[in-house]
C-alpha cells in the first residue's frame, strides 16, 4: 500500500511539474492583449471572429483575447492595473474612465489615432471627450426607451400620468403587472434615473466652468421623480410585487414571460425578445415625462480605452482601425443590439426601422451620466437611497437628502 | 467501568426471549426509522438538487416561466449535450481536475508530516505553529488577492495550474494539517512503540503504521482538499484568464450573459461537475469506516 | 540554541508546510498591514502615512459597527446549527441501516457544488416569481403565505443563512462522521453492559471522544463563516440597502468598487484581531483537552 501510494504521489508531483509549462502565446512577433466584455455569453463569437480576421489580414500581430463578464470587469481591471498587467486595449463603461484617469493609466486615444477616424462617429456617442481629448473609443452606444405590449395598449404614454393611467388599467393583481420597477441593486441606477432626467431633474449642479459641484437630487425635481417612483410601487401598486428582489434583468424576464405590461430599458431587449418571445406583441415608444417638463432619456456608451503601458501602440491603432470599418461595425450593433455610433452605419437600413425610431430620434436630447470620478460611490448611495424610499425605510426627501450629504461628502464638495 | 459476571447472571435468562423480540422491534425501527429521518433530511438538504435537476431538462423559455413548474412540458435532455458542444466543458473540468489532484497531493506532502511533528512531538513553538496555519484561514482571499496577483504576475505562473496549485494548498493546509494531527494523536503511542521497537525506521513507522490507523482522517483530509481545490472561484478568475485553462467554476460563472443567465445550461453543466467529486467520494468513503484500521491496531 | 532529540526530529518535518506559508502568505500579510496605516491612490499605491486615521474613520462610522455587530450574530447562528444540526445527521449516518452508503453519497452533493454557482442557484430558487421554493411550500401546504425571501431586510439574512448552513452541513457530517467511527465500539459495549442507554452513552462516551473533533472543526467553521464571501455577495449582494452586509463584504465593497485600499486593508485587520482573539480562546480550550 505504502508503496502504490508513494508511486502515486510521484506520479501527481510529475504530473504538477510537468503542468508548470507557461502555456506559450501563438506565432506573431508581436501580441496585443485585449480585453472584452461579454455582452452575452452567446455573442463571444464576434469577438473570437474579429481576431482570426485581423490576425488573417495582419500576420506579424496576434491579439490574445480574454473575456470577462461584464458583472467581474471593474473589478478583474482593477486587479490587472493593480498587479501591473494591464492590458493594451478594454471596454469599459465610459463613466468608469474619469476613475481610470486617476490612476494615471489611459491614453488618450486622439494622440495615436488619427482625426479621420475620430470624425467617424456621431455626437452624442463622444461621451468620453473629456477637456477636448477624447478618452476612448465609443464601442456600444444605447438609449432608454419604453417598451410595451401592443395588444393592450393602443397608443403610448407620452407623460407619467398618462402613464400611470395606462398601467391602471392594463393591471391585473396577480397575473399581470402594469409597469416594471427595479430596486435591487444593479449596474446601473434603473430606473431612478429615467424619472429624474423626465422631471428636468439632475445629479449635480453644474458650475459655469462645466465641473460638477454640489449634489442635487433632493431639489423639487429630484424628490418629485422618487416621489413617483415610490406611488407606483406602495400606493397605486401598478408593480411587480417584491421589488427589492428584482433587478433589471429580472423584469425584462418578467416581461418576456407575460407578465409585465410596460418596461424601461434598452435596445438589446429587442433582439431578447425575437429570441425568446417572437409571438409577443410589443412596440417602443420614446420615454416618458412628467407633463410640463422636457423629455430626456438616458445616453449610455461603453468605450474602448487604450492602456498608457501598451507596448505597441501602432498595432493597437491598426487594430481599431480594422475593428470599426462599417462592416464589423454593423455586425457588432446588430449582434448586441446596440445603436449605431459610425456615421454612415446610422445611415443603414437596418436601423431605420419601427423598432430603432424612438431609440434614435430620442438620441439629440438624451443626457449622458454625469462623469465623475467618485461615481462608483455616487451610484451606490443613490441605489440605497432609491430602495430605502422603496421599501418605506425612509421618505423620498429623506433618502435624497441624505444621499446628498453622503456623496458631497465623498467627493469632498462644500 | 467493567464489571464482574455476577451482575449479568440475574437479568440475562429474563431478557433472552424479550431480547428476540425487542431485536426484530429494534431493527424495524432502525431501518425503517433511519430510512424516514434520512428521507426528510434529505429531502430539506437536496432541494436545490432537485431544482436543478428540474431545470436542467427544461428549455430557456420554460426555465422563466411564471409561475414555474417542476417537470416541463416536453424534457430536454439535449442540454446535456448542449453542454459539451456548446461550451468547452471537456476543458474546464480536465483544468479543475489537474488542479484538484494536484492540490491534494501537494498538500498531503505538506499536512502529513506537519501533522505527526505537532501530534506526536514536543518541540518549542509548537503550539504557536498550530496558531500560525489558523491566522492565514483568518484572512480572506480577497484581503491578501491584490499581493498574491503581483506575486503570481513575478513568478509569471499566471494561467499556470502552479498558481492555483500552490495557493489552493496553503489555504487548506490549515484544516489538513489540524485534522490529521488529531487523527494521530488518537492513535495509542505505544502501537508506534512497538513498531519502533520491532526495527522499524521513524519513517517507516509513520508510513506502515500512523497514516493507515488515520485513515478516516486522511480521508476526510483528501476529500476536503480536492473538493475544496475543485470548488475554488476567486483566485482561479483572477490568476486565470485565458479561456483554455479555466476551471470548471469560473467556467460555470460564464454561462451568466450580461441580459440572461442560460439556467438550463448552467444547471446541467453544474451537475455534470458535481461527478468527480461524487465519484472520489465512492472510491475512499470505505475507508471512513473504522474497520480496515481496527486490523492493524490488532 | 541547542535541540532537542523530538526537535530535530520535528523541526525538518515542518520544512514543507513552513515553506508554503512563508512564501505566499507573509508578503501578501504583512502589505495588508502596511497598507492599512497608508493613504493610497486609486491603484492601491501607497502614496502617504495615515496613521490610525483608516480605523478611527472606521469607528466613527455607525453603519461599520452594525455591519461588525451583525457579522457576530451571522456567525454565531450558523455554526450553532451547523454543528448541532452536523452532529445529528452524523449520527444518524452511523447507524447501520440499508442504504446508508448511498445517503452518505447524497449527503456529499451539496459540498460538492462551488460556492457561488450553490449561491446563484439558491438566489433564483428564492425568487417570489421565478422561483421553485415558495411554490413548493405553498402547493404543499407547508407554509401558506411565504415570504418573498430576498425582498425584505429580515427575511435576506435568514435566506443568507440558511444557504451558509446548507452549504456547510454536510461538512460537519462527515467530520463527525469519521470521529463517531474512530470511538472503540469496546467503549459503546463497557457501557451498554453497564446498562447505560443510548442518550447516557453518548453523554458519556461519544461526546467526551468527539469534543477535539468538535471544538477543532466550530473553530475553523467560525473563521470560514466569519469570512463567507460568495453567499451573501451572490445571494443578496448585501442588500437590501445593505442590511446584509458583513464584514468580509464591506471589505469587498470598499475595495473593489470604491478603490479605497486604506480603509479595507483597516477592515482586514479588524477583522483578523477579532478572529484571532476569538481563537486564542478556543484554542486554549484545545490544548487544555489534549495536552
Amino acid at each position: 500500500m505504502s508503496m502504490r501510494r508513494r508511486i502515486a504521489l510521484a506520479a501527481g508531483a510529475a504530473l504538477c511539474i510537468g503542468l508548470l509549462a507557461v502555456p506559450a502565446l501563438g506565432g506573431g512577433a508581436v501580441s496585443i492583449r485585449a480585453v472584452w466584455m461579454e455582452y452575452d455569453a452567446r455573442y463571444n463569437t464576434f469577438w473570437q471572429q474579429l481576431k482570426k480576421d485581423f490576425e488573417a489580414a495582419n500576420p506579424g500581430i496576434t491579439v490574445d483575447t480574454v473575456i470577462v463578464p461584464w458583472s467581474e470587469g471593474h473589478d478583474r481591471l482593477v486587479t490587472w492595473i493593480a498587479g501591473n498587467q494591464a492590458p493594451d486595449l478594454a471596454i469599459v463603461g465610459t463613466r468608469w474612465i474619469l476613475e481610470f484617469n486617476k490612476m494615471g493609466v489611459v491614453e488618450p486615444v486622439d494622440t495615436f489615432m488619427p482625426k479621420a477616424f475620430t470624425h467617424k462617429f456621431i455626437g452624442p456617442a463622444l461621451e468620453a471627450r473629456i477637456g477636448g481629448r477624447l478618452y476612448g473609443v465609443p464601442v456600444a452606444l444605447s438609449a432608454r426607451a419604453l417598451y410595451y405590449r401592443s395588444d393592450l395598449i393602443k397608443t403610448p404614454p407620452r407623460t407619467w400620468q398618462e402613464m400611470l393611467a395606462v398601467a391602471q388599467r392594463v393591471a391585473k393583481p396577480g397575473s399581470l403587472y402594469g409597469i416594471g420597477v427595479s430596486g435591487k441593486k444593479f449596474a446601473e441606477l434603473t430606473e431612478y434615473v429615467y424619472y429624474l432626467y423626465g422631471n428636468g431633474g439632475d445629479f449635480f449642479v453644474t458650475n459655469p466652468d462645466g465641473s460638477y459641484g454640489r449634489c442635487r437630487v433632493n431639489d423639487a425635481a429630484g424628490v418629485e421623480a422618487l416621489q413617483f417612483m415610490t406611488d407606483l410601487v406602495n400606493k397605486y401598486k401598478v408593480t411587480e410585487p417584491n421589488v427589492a428582489e428584482n433587478d433589471r434583468g429580472t423584469l425584462q424576464d418578467l416581461f418576456l414571460a407575460g407578465k409585465l405590461a410596460m418596461i424601461e430599458t434598452g435596445p438589446w431587449f429587442g433582439g431578447m425578445i425575437q429570441e425568446r418571445a417572437k409571438s409577443l406583441p410589443f412596440a417602443v415608444a420614446p420615454m416618458p415625462h412628467n407633463q410640463g417638463k422636457p423629455q430626456h432619456t438616458l445616453l449610455v456608451t461603453d468605450s474602448i480605452i487604450v492602456f498608457k503601458s501598451a507596448k505597441h501602440k501602432d498595432a493597437v491603432a491598426k487594430f481599431l482601425e480594422f475593428a470599426y470599418n462599417d462592416r464589423h461595425r454593423l455586425e457588432f450593433d446588430k449582434d448586441f443590439g446596440m445603436l449605431p455610433v459610425v456615421k454612415t452605419v446610422a445611415r443603414n437600413a437596418y436601423f431605420q426601422t419601427p423598432f430603432y425610431r424612438p431609440f434614435i430620434e430620442q438620441l439629440p436630447t438624451a443626457k449622458p451620466w454625469p462623469l465623475v470620478a467618485e461615481w462608483s460611490k455616487v451610484e451606490d448611495v443613490m441605489w440605497d437611497a432609491v430602495t430605502s424610499a422603496l421599501l418605506r425605510a425612509k421618505s423620498p426627501r429623506q433618502a435624497l437628502t441624505d444621499a446628498c450629504r453622503e456623496i458631497d461628502q465623498a467627493r469632498g464638495v462644500k | 467501568m467493567a464489571h464482574g459476571p455476577a451482575t449479568l447472571a440475574v437479568p440475562l435468562r429474563e431478557a433472552a426471549g424479550r431480547r428476540a423480540r425487542s431485536r426484530l422491534w429494534r431493527a424495524l425501527v432502525l431501518h425503517g426509522g433511519g430510512w424516514a429521518l434520512s428521507a426528510v433530511a434529505l429531502g430539506v438538504l437536496l432541494f436545490p438538487i432537485f431544482v436543478m435537476l428540474s431545470t436542467s431538462v427544461k428549455t430557456l423559455n420554460e426555465v422563466y416561466q411564471v409561475p414555474p413548474v417542476w417537470v416541463p412540458a416536453a424534457v430536454t435532455w439535449r442540454n446535456f449535450v448542449d453542454i459539451w458542444t456548446k461550451y468547452p466543458l471537456r476543458t474546464y473540468m480536465l483544468n479543475s481536475l489537474i488542479i484538484g489532484a494536484g492540490t491534494t497531493c501537494l498538500n498531503l506532502l505538506a499536512a502529513i508530516p506537519a501533522g505527526y511533528a505537532v501530534a506526536r512531538l514536543r518541540f518549542r513553538g509548537r503550539q504557536a505553529f498550530m496558531l500560525l496555519l489558523l491566522l492565514i484561514q483568518m484572512f480572506s482571499p480577497i484581503v491578501v488577492l491584490i499581493p498574491l496577483f503581483k506575486i503570481m504576475a513575478a513568478l509569471h505562473w499566471l494561467d499556470t495550474y502552479w498558481s492555483l496549485i500552490v495557493t489552493n494548498t496553503v489555504f487548506t493546509l490549515a484544516f489538513s494539517t489540524w485534522m490529521l494531527a488529531s487523527y494521530f494523536r488518537a492513535i495509542p503511542a505505544e502501537i508506534e512503540e512497538a513498531a519502533l521497537v520491532d526495527g522499524c525506521s521513524r519513517r517507516q513507522a509513520i508510513l506502515r503504521v500512523a497514516i493507515p490507523l488515520a485513515a478516516p482522517g486522511v480521508v476526510t483530509t483528501i476529500i476536503y482538499v480536492f473538493i475544496t481545490a475543485w470548488n475554488e472561484f476567486v483566485f482561479a478568475l483572477t490568476f486565470i484568464s485565458r479561456t483554455e485553462m479555466r476551471t470548471l467554476t469560473v467556467g460555470l460563472y460564464t454561462f451568466i450573459g450580461r441580459w440572461a443567465v442560460q439556467w438550463h445550461y448552467l444547471m446541467a453543466a453544474a451537475l455534470v461537475g458535481v461527478l468527480p467529486v461524487v465519484i472520489l467520494f465512492m472510491l475512499v468513503e470505505r475507508h471512513l469506516v473504522r474497520g480496515l484500521a481496527l486490523g492493524a491496531v490488532k | 540554541m541547542r535541540l532537542s532529540a523530538q526537535e530535530r526530529l520535528a523541526y525538518p518535518l515542518l520544512v514543507p508546510a513552513a515553506a508554503l506559508i512563508g512564501a505566499l502568505i507573509l508578503y501578501p500579510i504583512g502589505a495588508t498591514i502596511v497598507t492599512a496605516f497608508a493613504t493610497t491612490d486609486k491603484l492601491g499605491r501607497i502614496v502617504g502615512v495615515a496613521g490610525w486615521r483608516n480605523f478611527q474613520a472606521l469607528a466613527a462610522d455607525p453603519a461599520f459597527w452594525q455591519i461588525f455587530r451583525r457579522t457576530f450574530v451571522w456567525t454565531a447562528i450558523a455554526v450553532a446549527v451547523k454543528t448541532t444540526a452536523g452532529l445529528a445527521f452524523a449520527l444518524l449516518l452511523n447507524l447501520p441501516f440499508h442504504g446508508r452508503r448511498a445517503v452518505r453519497l447524497l449527503t456529499v452533493i451539496p459540498w460538492a457544488l462551488p460556492y457561488p454557482i450553490s449561491a446563484m442557484i439558491w438566489q433564483w430558487t428564492y425568487n417570489s416569481q421565478f422561483g421553485l421554493l415558495n411554490r413548493f411550500l405553498q402547493a404543499t401546504g407547508l407554509w401558506p403565505h411565504p415570504p418573498a425571501w430576498l425582498a425584505s431586510p429580515g427575511s435576506a439574512f435568514a435566506a443568507n443563512l440558511i444557504v451558509d448552513i446548507w452549504i456547510g452541513l454536510p461538512f460537519f457530517a462527515l467530520v463527525f462522521l469519521a470521529g463517531l467511527q474512530a470511538i472503540s465500539p469496546e467503549y459503546h459495549e463497557a457501557a451498554a453492559i453497564d446498562g447505560a442507554g443510548a442518550a447516557a452513552r453518548f453523554a458519556a462516551v461519544t461526546l467526551p471522544f468527539l469534543r477535539p473533533v468538535i471544538v477543532m472543526a466550530s473553530l475553523l467553521s467560525v473563521i470560514w463563516t466569519f469570512n463567507d464571501f460568495s453567499v451573501p455577495y451572490i445571494v443578496t449582494k448585501g442588500g437590501p440597502i445593505n442590511t446584509t452586509d458583513i464584514l468580509v463584504t464591506h471589505l469587498y465593497k470598499t475595495a473593489f468598487q470604491f478603490l479605497d485600499f486604506g480603509p479595507a486593508s483597516a477592515i482586514a485587520i479588524i477583522t483578523f484581531l477579532t478572529l484571532l482573539a476569538f481563537s486564542l480562546l478556543y484554542a486554549r480550550l484545545y490544548f487544555r483537552e489534549v495536552g
